[in-house]
């Protein structure tokens, strides 16, 4: 084979170098299609425009949180915390603005502050204290779920309490589609805008992609994990006051258990485990995905029960479709592993 | 080979810890010491300690399980639905004994042969099992369960409950299985070092299953437990307990890296964290503030000694550098 | 690239050298990589470093480019002295080095790695049109056809080696080492390197070029360094150096090594492997071993030994061709089925995968042995110990059975790794580096003990080894490989160092094995 067809095959090959790695956001791409057209099938009501809409307004919260997450994830890290930082930050936040109404138009700030300072003890018990990710965020989880109660006691928020404009946006439709959902396209964007184009952006993949050859060039891993995990928990505060707004009466359960959805669509979005690759966008196409799986399920009318199961096996075909990929993303580079022991 | 002073020091630890967590509890309220009590309370812990010791040879070998509380849901629905069809115990627990068992080998062929991470298989098949569950149970669950199966929630031998006298006999079991068989010296040398384990002929992937099966199977005894001890079963059992699980095995000493550890610890580690919930629950401490403290036990006890050794290393740094040569001898069994 | 006034300088007898080495040693443990090595290198003059395995080269690499700090000795840099605190500072220096195995982030593009960490900015955001502008000038000034957008994963491993080097470019450079670079490469990756050298060369800057191949060295290199066991022997410039001065330089003769002549008789095959292949690792190889008789496998660092072992022992995936055990047929699938045929081996990497040093001697040398040390599953800690107590006398083991292995110097570790396997009454040996990084006391117990082995307890034993003097003191027969091919089979009468060398060195057959 000439080495010019050669070249050719590889720059438009979706199995093998960097070509993998490309597919692997289009595959996505194409099995939500998939899944639109499956659902459609089965029930036409699945394709009307007020149900997509409803799709992505279920996403969008989601979206967010996820984006979030991929931070974390694209360190080759985890965060399963995110769920009690969402809760800890809406039921504070809320409470405070609702005894102080001259704080109300400030709870974004103030969500930013409590979420990146939560953020920031995940950071620095995983790079610091060097906890392995899935148990410091295993006990941040329940410590951070746990002083809400501390907190507040059992004590309800209600609706009444919330600032007004938030209520507001909870409801609002902007260009025929709701707000949440342009909220959580400007997270994604500027998140994904910034890994990009932004020198910290760069090395958190860096990192992710080679920790090693990171080490070898000077980057503080201590700085890029923290930093990653600082981020989340700011986007994951954002997420949490948007949640809370929606749901109007907050107790100190609020968002507990959304750890397994936000990681679905972490996963199935095509951001590796492993580290390093992946994108954003991704992520937020997999919280379309899962919205599409929940609300298809729905219309079909399968019993909620089917749906753990599903997201589950999805968790599971997405990691497994992920370590190909990287197998044959990383084949040339790697060649000098041919004998490593299986194990 | 001898058991020194210095090999139990984790155990000693924990002791030391439960003696004054029990002086706390006995502070908040008289009735916490009176033995009738204390083992009825005791009886509430049972499933919780049968998931460590499942868990202990998983983590042992350098892995992890979060989805043994979704493999106890589909354990308790799966015997409440035999038990109501008139299906008899000796029949019914090992049928969904081996239903479990396999459900763990599915997590462990994942990882073993599959290669996939573990934190995230099981993460996912948290999900899957529990959905599981449901699907088994329904919306209402499963009650009015036969007597037979019910006996154990409820048994005595004078006044020790039977579960209680059933987790000290695992706990034993345990130990001799991973201090004294293959099954156990393959678990260590493969959280150790699962390459060099490889090469020297250890059957990685084999005692990986194995240990995810045993680990699948001991969460569908609890199950069995649970149903005895609540004469129902439902498809949220035992959910969100996973934290607990993992804490009492942290706690006992157990690297999550792998590699070390030692089983009498883990029992130790559950007495101590059941002892400070009852107190927890007698100062009248709300559920989720209890999730904090163990939360909160969960990093300190990673944290603590981790802290300790940075502070260790860079006050060695500060000396001016040598070059000495000094053989150590260390006991075995050390911890992290 | 800009060029600073310092680096283009007119050669004379009073110029600054580029880099100065004097008296630079590093030991670790009772190992010396480097004793006491000194010379110097001028400004824009491409130096060949020379030297057989454990020469000393990488060692020397290290220390230049920062990587580890020397025990004693210093570096001057253009007339300054520097000391390199990690690669990062000798980068900032103007030093830098490009190895087989390229530290570069797979996901991030080929300008992304190019700068990694000294990004192009505008304004605090990536400008990543300047980004890729430079890199693309940098590629296009070295040679390289490439697109600086696309991802490295995707990359050969020449490709990878460009990326490297143009990395290496994009700070000021000074003086840039080529650590076997052409080893992987066809022959028109390599004249694409060899093309970067001699630019590199007029633009003042200092290259150091290691290599085996006597063709390379001998086209490119204005002066030649030999390096031997950790000394500097010689340098002079190339014309005054042909291949035989060279390589007898190289070779030089080693202290208390000495063959024993072998007087009982070889019983039948042990094992016989017929034109096994793996398709790019190695290929066609065929040999016997049998009862009694050490064999050597000598050749260089990357031609495809241990590879070869490892499949053998059942580690490797996609082996073609035959291999036999004692006469019957087997097909090697993993290391607890060969190790009941009686063939064990013992790895080179001994700290990763030879021994588990966080587990105590007793732990490791009963492992492989533990089905046999108890029943129904069982195992009982006194037939351990026992084992392990044994083995340990018999092997003169320093240290308490109950001690971890990590506590034990480096001869004593790799007992405790040959232990492990001599506990299972193996037929068949298989040993990759059994004596790297062990003292020269330890060396020779061990050889010794090889032999005992062999001639009295009938072993079959195959030993892979990069130390010549080694494979001639111990081998009734001694295999080179190169590339990935068989190509010598000597009897010990007729081997000599120059003559395994120049086979480890052959090229006849210019395959590439990508």
């Amino acid at each position: 084979m000439s080495a010019g067809i050669k070249t050719l095959t590889r720059r438009f090959s979706f199995t093998k170098g960097a070509g993998a790695l490309r597919g692997r956001f289009i595959g996505v791409l194409v099995f939500l299609a998939m899944l639109i057209v499956v659902f459609s099938i089965l029930n036409p009501r699945f394709l009307s425009f007020d149900n997509g809409r409803s799709i992505l307004f279920t996403a969008a919260i989601l979206a967010i949180a996820a984006t979030g997450q991929s931070l974390v994830v694209l360190t080759g890290n985890l965060d399963l915390s995110v769920g009690s930082i969402m809760g800890l930050v809406a039921y504070v936040v809320f409470d405070i603005s609702g005894k102080v109404p001259e704080l109300q138009p400030f709870v974004l700030v103030i969500a930013i502050l409590i979420g990146g300072f939560l953020g920031f003890l995940n950071g620095f018990f995983v790079s610091v204290l060097q906890i392995p990710s899935i148990v410091a965020t295993l006990g941040t989880l329940s410590i951070y779920r746990g002083f809400v109660s501390f907190y507040g006691n059992a004590r309800e928020i209600t609706s009444g309490t919330l600032p007004p404009w938030m209520r507001e946006l909870a409801m609002a439709i902007w260009l025929g589609l709701p707000a949440y959902v342009w909220v959580a396209f400007t997270v994604v964007i500027i998140t994904g805008l910034t890994l990009r184009y932004h020198p910290w952006g760069r090395k958190l993949y860096a990192y992710g992609s080679n920790p090693e050859a990171a080490h070898f060039y000077g980057f503080s891993s201590t700085q890029i994990v923290t930093g990653a995990y600082t981020g989340a928990g700011i986007i994951a505060a954002t997420g949490g006051l948007l949640l809370g707004a929606q749901v109007g009466n907050i107790n100190s359960l609020l968002a507990s258990g959304i750890e397994l959805q936000v990681l679905a669509a972490v996963v199935i979005g095509g951001v590796s485990i492993w580290g390093g690759s992946g994108s954003v966008y991704g992520a937020a196409i997999g919280a379309v995905v899962l919205a599409t799986i929940n609300n298809g399920l729905v219309m079909v009318q399968v019993q909620e029960f089917y749906r753990l199961l599903i997201q589950g096996a999805a968790i599971i075909l997405a990691v497994a479709v992920d370590a190909l990929v990287q197998k044959r993303a990383l084949g040339a580079t790697t060649r000098r592993r041919i004998m490593e022991v299986e194990s | 080979m001898k058991l020194t002073l210095r090999s139990w020091r984790w155990e000693l630890i924990l002791v030391v810890l439960i003696i004054f967590a029990a002086i706390w509890s006995s502070t908040l309220s008289p009735y916490f010491l009176d033995p009738v009590n204390l083992l009825n309370s005791s009886q509430f812990f049972v499933i919780f300690s049968l998931m460590a010791f499942g868990l202990f040879p998983i983590v042992v070998q350098g892995e992890i399980d979060i989805s043994l509380a979704s493999t106890l849901a589909v354990g308790s629905v799966m015997i409440g639905k035999l038990a109501v069809s008139g299906i008899p115990m000796v029949v019914g627990l090992p049928l969904t004994l081996l239903v479990c068992a396999a459900l763990g080998a599915i997590n462990g062929i994942l990882v073993a042969v599959a290669g996939l991470p573990s934190l995230v298989v099981t993460l996912g098949t948290l999900g899957a099992y529990r959905g599981i569950a449901f699907i088994i149970a329904g919306d209402i669950g499963v009650t009015g369960i036969p007597e037979e199966y019910l006996t154990l929630g409820s048994a005595r031998v004078g006044i020790v409950p039977v579960s209680v006298i059933l987790v000290v006999v695992v706990a034993g079991l345990l130990t001799v299985l991973m201090a004294f068989t293959r099954f156990g010296r393959y678990s260590y040398s493969i959280g150790s070092n699962h390459r060099a384990s490889r090469m020297a002929g250890v059957p990685v992937a084999a005692t990986r299953i194995g240990a995810y099966a045993l680990g699948g199977a001991s969460a569908g005894f609890a199950g069995l437990i649970w149903v005895a001890q609540y004469q129902s079963a439902r498809g949220d059992n035992a959910d969100g307990t996973i934290l607990f699980v993992v804490t009492a095995v942290v706690l006992a000493g157990v690297s999550i890296k792998g590699g070390t550890g030692h089983a009498p610890a883990v029992l130790l580690a559950i007495v101590l964290l059941g002892t400070l919930q009852t107190g927890m629950k007698l100062a009248n401490v709300p559920g989720t503030s209890q999730t904090l403290v163990i939360g909160s036990l969960l990093i300190i006890s990673i944290g603590v000694p981790r802290l300790v050794e940075i502070a260790r290393d860079k006050i060695a740094a500060l000396k001016p550098a040598q070059e000495t040569t000094t053989i150590k001898h260390v006991e075995v069994e050390t911890r992290v | 690239m800009a060029m600073t006034p310092e680096k283009r300088q007119k050669p004379g007898p009073q110029a600054i050298q580029r880099l100065r080495v004097t008296a630079v040693a590093k030991s670790y443990e009772a190992v010396h990589a480097l004793r006491g090595v000194t010379f110097e290198v001028a400004a824009g003059e491409i130096r060949a470093l020379v030297g057989e395995n454990g020469a000393g080269k990488s060692t020397l690499v290290g220390i230049v480019t920062g990587l580890t700090e020397p025990t004693s000795g210093t570096l001057e840099l253009d007339g300054k002295q520097v000391r390199f605190k990690n690669p990062l500072g000798a980068r900032a220096a103007g030093v830098a080095a490009v190895y087989q195995d390229p530290h570069l982030f797979p996901h991030l593009s080929v300008a992304e790695n190019i700068f990694a960490g000294q990004y192009p900015t505008r304004g605090g955001l990536l400008d990543a049109k300047t980004m890729r502008t430079k890199a693309s000038d940098l590629l296009e000034h070295l040679g390289f056809s490439l697109n600086p957008d696309s991802p490295v994963a995707g990359l050969t491993v020449a490709e990878s080696q460009y990326v490297e080097i143009a990395r290496a470019l994009s700070s000021d450079l000074r003086l840039l080492i080529f650590d076997e670079p052409t080893s992987a490469l066809t022959p028109r990756e390599a004249e694409k390197l060899y093309a970067v050298a001699k630019r590199l060369k007029s633009e003042g800057t200092t290259v150091i070029w290691i290599s085996h191949r006597m063709e390379e060295v001998r086209m490119l290199a204005d002066s030649i360094t030999v390096l031997r066991d950790g000394n500097h022997v010689q340098t002079s410039p190339a014309t005054e150096l042909d291949d035989e001065t060279m390589i007898k330089l190289m070779v030089g003769r080693s202290v208390g090594l000495e063959a024993v002549i072998r007087q009982e008789k070889l019983g039948p095959v042990r094992l016989s492997v017929k034109g096994i292949s793996i398709p790019d690792v190695f290929d066609d190889i065929s040999f016997d071993v049998r009862e009694g008789e050490i064999v050597g496998v000598a050749g260089l660092v990357g031609s495809g030994r241990s590879e070869i072992a490892r499949a053998i022992f059942g580690l490797g995936s996609g082996m073609t061709g035959a291999v036999e055990v004692n006469g019957s047929p087997i097909v090697p699938k993993n290391p607890g089925q060969m190790r009941k045929k009686g063939v064990v081996y013992l790895p080179e990497d001994r700290d990763s995968e030879g021994v588990i040093s966080t587990m105590s001697i007793t732990a490791n040398i009963a492992l492989p042995s533990t089905e046999k040390l108890g029943r129904f599953g069982f195992v009982s800690r006194t037939k351990e110990r026992e084992l392990a107590e044994s083995q340990r006398n018999a092997l003169n083991i320093k240290g308490k059975v109950r001690d971890l292995v990590s506590s034990l110097s480096g001869g004593n570790r790799q007992k405790v790794a040959l232990a492990r396997w001599l506990a299972t009454n193996p037929r068949m040996l298989l040993l990759d580096e059994p004596t790297r990084g062990i003292d020269v006391g330890t060396k020779s117990q061990v050889h010794d003990l090889m032999r005992e082995l062999a001639r009295r307890g009938r072993l079959a034993i195959l030993m892979i080894s990069s130390d010549l003097p080694e494979v001639l003191a111990v081998s009734d027969r001694v295999l080179v490989i190169s590339r990935g091919r068989l190509t010598a089979d000597i009897d010990i009468a007729d081997a000599t160092q120059e003559t395994i060398l120049a086979a480890a060195t052959a090229t006849q057959k210019r395959q590439s094995i990508p």
